[in-house]
């Protein structure tokens, strides 16, 4: 096997980046892929909570890094994949613990043992985010259809163009399905437009994914949710396969019914 | 020493523009300042109170370095009413000739600027893309954006005034023209941080109308 290094990043924070990393993970799991999620926030780790493995941690990523145990010896087994791994992040000690260089030799030994190793990055521009990017061969940018974290992506991906990167790809996650959310949101359309990448797949905003992640376990685990099954949608065109942006089209279905409940049909 | 007396280094002659000091173009360097040092203190200058006489100076095909330029306007200018109000060379270095001819140009870009970026150009640009919110777009000359101009453009940089900026659909959130600026309005700015400024969805182009910056739609070249 030759792991495939997905770097998943954002610039703003809280947008969901740990939640992507853990479902795309999951779900990438779920199709049988090897997959080892690399939790790189270190001082503020939390993707072994959501996967619900915080009390099986020996070792963690800086560990591993330095040498003071073998990359194998840190890494933690799901409960319910035995083809998912995680490798976590120190909780003690703080960013610059790693250099991109350890990243990148991390990185490099590890892959031969997975088909995909998925790096979730922390947030902002700076020495974290430098060695989330250090191993990575490809981008994932996520961001929330607001201005502010959609000009934060925009940052990112000017950033990723310098690195020896694919082309990244975009998730527009929290995407509001309920009318009452509308109002402050932007179009999912209006933000693949600005930033001007491709669409990997959007995620709608549901209570159930914070529930979900409160029990440790990834809400693509369920895939008679929103959520759920837009992040299967999404490991399987990672897989490569061409998978209609289905709630896309569901959107745009509901936006087309208001605009008939209030007359404004399109015109042709 | 001896000095050829044939041919004067130095001439002064009279036109409609004023008095011009001609200097050889042959001859050192040194020589030519020696010369114009013994004429600036010759007697039968006039001197005293008067009104400060401007002269203009041509070197000829004498390329004239700064420093240069320098020694020749204090030379001249030691006389406390004579004033330089111009050199004049034929000849430019290799360098300046390149950065004028930059300035002639238009670069072409095609690439978004995205947040934090910043494209500048001597001369016009041309930018095949966009200028997202956040990024930034500077030339010495005009600015074309082909696509959507959401963050800022900064056209005339170094003082002309003449310059302008054109975009497909025009929604910046600065212009700026040699010193006069445009600043989307605050009030128009929602909670959400969402512009709504009138955008202009068709091609569109701002440029300097006294001391403002004035926007216009393209409807052809008869307008300017
Ligand atoms: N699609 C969604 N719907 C509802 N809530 C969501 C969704 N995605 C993420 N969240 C919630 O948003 C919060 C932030 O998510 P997450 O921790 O994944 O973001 P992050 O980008 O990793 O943050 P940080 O920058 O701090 O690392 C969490 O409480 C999460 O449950
Ligand atoms: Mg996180």
């Amino acid at each position: 096997m030759v792991g495939e290094a997905i770097v998943i990043t954002s610039g703003k924070g809280g947008v969901g980046k740990t939640t992507t990393t853990a479902n795309i993970g999951t779900a990438l799991a779920l199709q049988g892929k090897h997959v080892c999620l690399l939790d790189t926030d270190i001082g503020l780790r939390n993707l072994d909570v959501i996967m619900g493995l915080e009390n099986r941690i020996i070792y963690d990523l800086v560990d591993a890094a330095e040498g003071r145990c073998k990359p194998q010896q840190a890494i933690v087994k799901d409960k319910r994949f035995d083809c998912l791994h995680l490798l976590p992040a120190a909780q003690t000690t703080d960013k610059s613990a790693v250099t991109p260089e350890q990243m990148k030799s991390l990185v490099q030994e590890l892959r031969p043992h997975y088909d995909y190793l998925l790096i979730d990055c922390p947030a902002g521009i700076e020495q974290g985010y430098k060695n989330a990017v250090a191993g990575a061969d490809q981008a994932i940018v996520v961001t929330t259809p607001d201005n502010s974290a959609v000009r934060d992506a925009d940052r990112i991906i000017g950033l990723l163009e310098q690195e020896d990167l694919a082309a990244p790809k975009l998730i527009v996650n929290r995407v509001p399905i309920v009318r009452s959310d509308y109002e402050d949101a932007l179009d999912v359309d209006d933000v693949v437009s600005t930033l001007a990448i491709d669409l990997l797949g959007m995620v709608v905003n549901d209570e159930n994914v914070l529930k979900a992640a409160q029990q440790g376990e990834p809400i693509a685990m369920n895939p008679s949710t929103k959520p759920g099954l837009a992040y299967r949608n999404i490991a399987r065109r990672i897989l490569g396969e061409s998978v209609p942006l289905m709630s896309l089209e569901e959107k745009e279905g509901f936006m087309n019914k208001l605009k008939r409940m209030f007359g404004v049909g399109k015109t042709s | 020493m001896l000095q050829s007396q044939s041919k004067q280094k130095v001439t002064i002659k009279g036109n409609k523009d004023g008095l011009t000091v001609h200097l050889d173009d042959r001859c050192a360097f040194e020589e030519l300042i020696e010369e114009l040092q013994e004429k600036m203190t010759e007697e039968g200058l006039p001197t005293g109170e008067g009104p400060e006489i401007h002269v203009n100076v041509d070197v000829g095909y004498r390329y004239i370095p700064p420093e240069d330029e320098h020694a020749v306007i204090q030379t001249i200018e030691q006389h406390g009413r004579i004033h330089v109000a111009n050199v004049h060379s034929q000849v430019i270095s290799k360098y300046e000739a390149e950065e004028q001819k930059k300035e002639t140009e238009i670069a072409k870009v095609a690439r978004i600027v995205r947040s934090g970026q910043v494209v500048h150009t001597k001369g016009d640009l041309l930018l095949l893309g966009d200028v997202n919110p956040g990024g930034t777009v500077e030339a010495t000359g005009s600015i074309y954006v082909m696509g959507t101009l959401q963050g800022m453009a900064r056209a005339g940089i170094e003082g002309r005034g003449d310059a302008y900026v054109a975009a497909g659909v025009m929604n910046p959130a600065q212009i700026m023209i040699n010193e006069s600026v445009y600043i989307a309005a605050d009030e128009n700015v929602e909670e959400n941080g969402q512009s709504t400024n009138d955008v202009q969805e068709s091609p569109c182009y701002a440029y300097i109308n006294g001391k403002d910056i004035q926007f216009d739609k393209m409807r052809g070249f008869s307008t300017r």
